[in-house]
C-alpha cells in the first residue's frame, strides 16, 4: 500500500511468518515480532521491550498512537498516484479553511498583492476566530466567498498566484 | 424535593449531572440536537428529547423549547452545566417563572456577576483588590486609546459578557490596538450576542488561581480552597491542579475569606468559582465569579472529597450547607487535563470528526469524566471538549507522573487531540518545579508546537498503519516475495492466516 505523513509519500508492505512480521518500508526491510489483540490493538516487540500501536481508520486516513504520540497518515487513492505532487504547487496557493465554518472578514480583494505569511481571510468555527494566511508571494487571483458566508472544508476561498514575470 | 431533572446540556458535563443525579434517585432527562441523537448523555439518561436542529441557537440555546420539555416530561427542576445558557439571567428567571426550580444562583448575582464591569464596580467598593483598568463599558474605540495610553501597554482587552477566553486579546502597542478591539468584539458578538468589550492593565507572569466557593440559602457560606488554573492556550484552560504550588496556609485563608466576601456581598448562593490573579510577590487581584459549576470541579471534588454537582443540588433544594469551614480540608494533590479535538501543531485548531477507536485511562487514583464513546461524533458546532482527565496522589509529583502514563493510555484515535502536547507540558522542568504562570505555554512550549516526530516512530507506525489496513480491506493484502499484486486465491489465503486467533 502506499500512505503519505506529511508530504513523504511511504510504500509499504508486509509478509507473515507465523508470529514474525517483515514489512518492507520503500525498500527496507524489518522484522517485528507482533501479536494481534484485536484489528485496532497491536502488541510489538521493539527492541526487546513491549509496546501498544493502536490504529484506526476512516475513508481518507489512518490514525495510529503510539506511545503518547497520535499520528495521522494519508491514503493514497489511485486516482492521485499518476499526478502526485502536481497539487503542491509553489506557484499557487489554494486557501482553504480547516474545518466547516463561518467567513468573518476578507482581507484582501482580487488584484492585490500579498506576501508570505500575509493575513487572506478571517474564518470562525467553533467559535473561534482564526485567520488564515497566503503561504507564498503574489497575487490574489480569486475571492471565491463573502462575509457571513458558511464555507466547508474542502472549499477554497481564495487564490493566490505567483505573477509570471 | 427535586425528584426529576432536564440537564440543559451535552457532553461531559451533561453525562455528570446525570450520575450525580442517579446516585440521588433523581430521575433524569436528557435533551439533544439532532446531531446527538446518539451521544453518551442520552444513552446515560432516563429520557432523552430531541430540541432542534444542530445549531446551538436552534437547540442548546433554546430557553423556551427547553422549558417546556422540561414541564412536559414532568421535571421539577432544570441543571444547566456550564456554557450555553448556564450563566444567563434570563434563562434563569424564565425557569424560575414557569415553576421550575433553577440548579445555580439567584438571577440577580447571575446579572451583576454576569457584567465585568458592574462586579468590579461592586468589588472595588466592597474592599475587594481588582486590576487596575477601565472603569465602565465603551464602545468608541477614542476611549480605549485614551485608557490604554492611561495605563500603559501591554493591555488586556476583555468581553464584558465573556468567558472561556472568548473575545480577549493582549495588545503590546498602541498601533495594533484599534484592529485587536473590532476583532474582541466581533468574537464576543458571536459568542456572547454582545459586542461589550473593556480594557485592563496586563499583569506579566500571573497565576490564575481561583477558590471553589458555595452558600446556602441561610446565610452559610464556605470556600472549598483553590484550583491553579495557569496552563492556559488561548487564554482557555488546559491543565489545572489543587492546591496551587504557590499557595500557603496564610495565603490560602486570605484568598478564601475574600471569596467568601465576594459572594456574600453580591447575594450569592449556590457553588461558583472566584477567580484572581497572584502575582510574584503573592498579591492577588479579583477577576470574576463564574456563576456555575466549572469545568474543572472535579480536583476540588477529588481533594476535598466532597461531590459539588450533588452539594449544588442540595443548596437548590433549599437545604442546609451539610459542612462548616471547619470540617473542610484539602488532601493530597489532582491534576485535570482537558482532553479537547483540536490539533496542538496548527494553533489548537478545533478538530471534529469520528471517534474512531477510545481507550479510556485506568489504575489507581485515576478519574475520566467522558461525553463520548467509541464511534461518537465530534460535531462542529459546539466547543470541542471529549472529556477530562482527572488523577489524584499524595503529592503534587505522584499526581503529576499518574498523569502522564494515564495520557498515554488514554487512546483516541479519528480526531486530533492535544494529548502529547500535555505530556510535553507536564515533564517540562518549569511545571516540575512549579513555575506555572499563564504564560507557560507561550514561554516554554513554543517551540515544541511542532515535535520532531523520529524516523523510528514513524516507521513503527507505518507498520501498524499497514497491518490495520490489512485487516480492515481483506482484499488489498500484497503477497509474494517480488511484490506482486496477490491474485485473489492468494489473498483470501493470507486473509485466513492473519485472522486466525493465533
Amino acid at each position: 500500500m502506499e500512505i503519505k505523513f506529511k508530504n513523504d509519500v511511504y510504500q509499504i508492505d508486509y509478509e507473515k511468518n507465523d508470529s514474525e512480521y517483515t514489512f518492507n518500508i520503500n525498500g527496507e526491510k524489518l522484522t517485528i515480532p507482533i501479536y494481534i489483540v484485536n484489528d485496532n490493538c497491536f502488541s510489538v516487540k521493539i527492541n526487546g521491550k513491549s509496546k501498544s500501536l493502536y490504529a484506526a481508520e476512516d475513508e481518507n486516513h489512518l490514525f495510529i498512537s503510539f506511545d503518547g504520540d497520535s499520528l495521522t497518515f494519508d491514503k493514497v487513492k489511485e486516482e492521485e498516484k499518476d499526478f502526485s505532487g502536481a497539487s503542491g504547487s509553489e506557484d499557487k496557493d489554494e486557501i482553504r479553511p480547516p474545518m466547516p465554518g463561518s467567513i468573518v472578514k476578507v482581507l484582501v480583494e482580487e488584484g492585490q498583492q500579498v506576501a508570505e505569511g500575509d493575513g487572506v481571510i478571517i474564518v470562525e468555527a467553533m467559535k473561534m476566530e482564526s485567520t488564515l494566511y497566503s503561504a507564498i508571494d503574489g497575487v490574489i487571483t480569486s475571492v471565491n466567498v463573502k462575509e457571513g458566508q458558511q464555507v466547508d472544508s474542502d472549499d477554497v476561498l481564495v487564490i493566490v498566484e505567483k505573477e509570471q514575470v | 424535593m427535586i425528584k426529576k431533572v432536564l440537564i440543559a446540556n451535552r457532553s461531559e458535563i451533561a453525562c455528570r449531572v446525570i450520575r450525580a443525579c442517579k446516585e440521588m434517585d433523581i430521575e433524569t432527562v436528557a435533551v439533544y440536537s439532532d446531531v446527538d441523537a446518539g451521544a453518551l448523555h442520552v444513552q446515560l439518561a432516563d429520557e432523552s428529547v430531541c430540541i432542534g436542529a444542530p445549531q446551538a441557537s436552534e437547540s442548546y440555546l433554546n430557553m423556551e423549547r427547553i422549558i417546556q420539555t422540561a414541564k412536559d416530561s414532568g421535571c421539577d427542576a432544570i441543571h444547566p452545566g456550564y456554557g450555553f445558557l448556564a450563566e444567563n439571567p434570563e434563562f434563569n428567571r424564565k425557569v424560575r417563572e414557569s415553576g421550575l426550580i433553577f440548579i445555580g444562583p439567584e438571577p440577580e448575582p447571575m446579572e451583576l456577576l454576569g457584567s465585568k464591569v458592574a462586579s468590579r464596580q461592586t468589588m472595588i467598593k466592597a474592599g475587594v483588590p481588582v486590576i487596575p483598568g477601565m472603569n465602565g463599558a465603551s464602545l468608541e474605540i477614542k476611549d480605549f486609546e485614551v485608557a490604554a495610553e492611561k495605563m500603559g501597554f501591554p493591555v488586556l482587552i476583555k468581553a464584558s459578557a465573556g468567558g472561556g477566553g472568548k473575545g480577549m486579546r493582549v495588545v503590546n502597542e498602541s498601533s495594533k490596538l484599534k484592529e485587536a478591539v473590532e476583532s474582541a468584539m466581533r468574537e464576543s458578538k458571536s459568542a456572547f450576542g454582545s459586542d461589550e468589550v473593556f480594557l485592563e492593565k496586563y499583569i506579566e507572569s500571573p497565576r490564575h488561581v481561583e477558590f471553589q466557593v458555595a452558600a446556602d440559602n441561610f446565610g452559610n457560606a464556605v470556600y472549598l480552597f483553590e484550583r491553579e488554573c495557569s496552563i492556559q492556550r488561548r487564554h482557555q484552560k488546559i491543565i489545572e491542579e489543587s492546591p496551587s504550588p504557590i499557595m500557603d496556609t496564610e495565603l490560602q485563608r486570605r484568598m478564601g475569606e475574600t471569596a467568601v466576601k465576594v459572594i456574600k456581598t453580591s447575594n450569592y448562593t449556590n457553588a461558583g468559582t472566584v477567580e484572581f490573579l497572584v502575582d510574584k510577590d503573592k498579591n492577588f487581584y479579583f477577576l470574576e465569579v463564574n456563576a456555575r459549576i466549572q469545568v474543572e470541579h472535579p480536583i476540588t471534588e477529588e481533594v476535598t472529597g466532597i461531590d459539588l454537582v450533588k452539594l449544588q443540588i442540595l443548596i437548590a433544594n433549599n437545604e442546609r450547607m451539610p459542612f462548616s469551614q471547619e470540617d473542610l480540608k484539602q488532601k493530597g494533590h489532582a491534576i485535570e487535563c482537558r482532553i479537547y479535538a483540536e490539533d496542538a501543531e496548527n494553533n489548537f485548531m478545533p478538530s471534529s470528526g469520528k471517534i474512531l477507536y477510545l481507550k479510556e485511562p485506568i489504575g489507581p487514583g485515576v478519574r475520566y469524566d467522558s461525553g463520548i464513546t467509541t464511534g461518537s461524533i465530534v460535531p462542529v458546532f459546539y466547543d470541542p471538549v471529549l472529556a477530562k482527565l482527572i488523577v489524584w496522589g499524595k503529592d503534587r509529583e505522584e499526581a503529576r507522573k499518574r498523569m502522564i502514563l494515564a495520557l498515554k493510555e488514554n487512546i483516541v484515535l479519528g480526531v486530533k487531540t492535544s494529548i502529547r502536547f500535555m505530556i510535553d507540558c507536564l515533564e517540562h522542568p518549569e511545571f516540575i518545579n512549579g513555575n506555572t504562570f499563564t504564560n507557560f505555554i507561550e514561554i516554554n512550549m513554543f517551540n515544541k508546537m511542532l515535535p520532531v516526530i523520529d524516523n523510528e516512530k514513524i516507521k513503527n507506525c507505518l507498520m501498524a498503519a499497514n497491518l490495520h489496513s490489512s485487516l480492515k480491506n481483506k482484499s488489498k493484502v500484497i503477497s509474494g516475495e517480488n511484490g506482486n499484486i496477490a491474485t485473489p486465491w492468494q489473498t483470501i489465503g493470507k486473509w485466513e492466516i492473519c485472522s486466525s486467533n493465533n
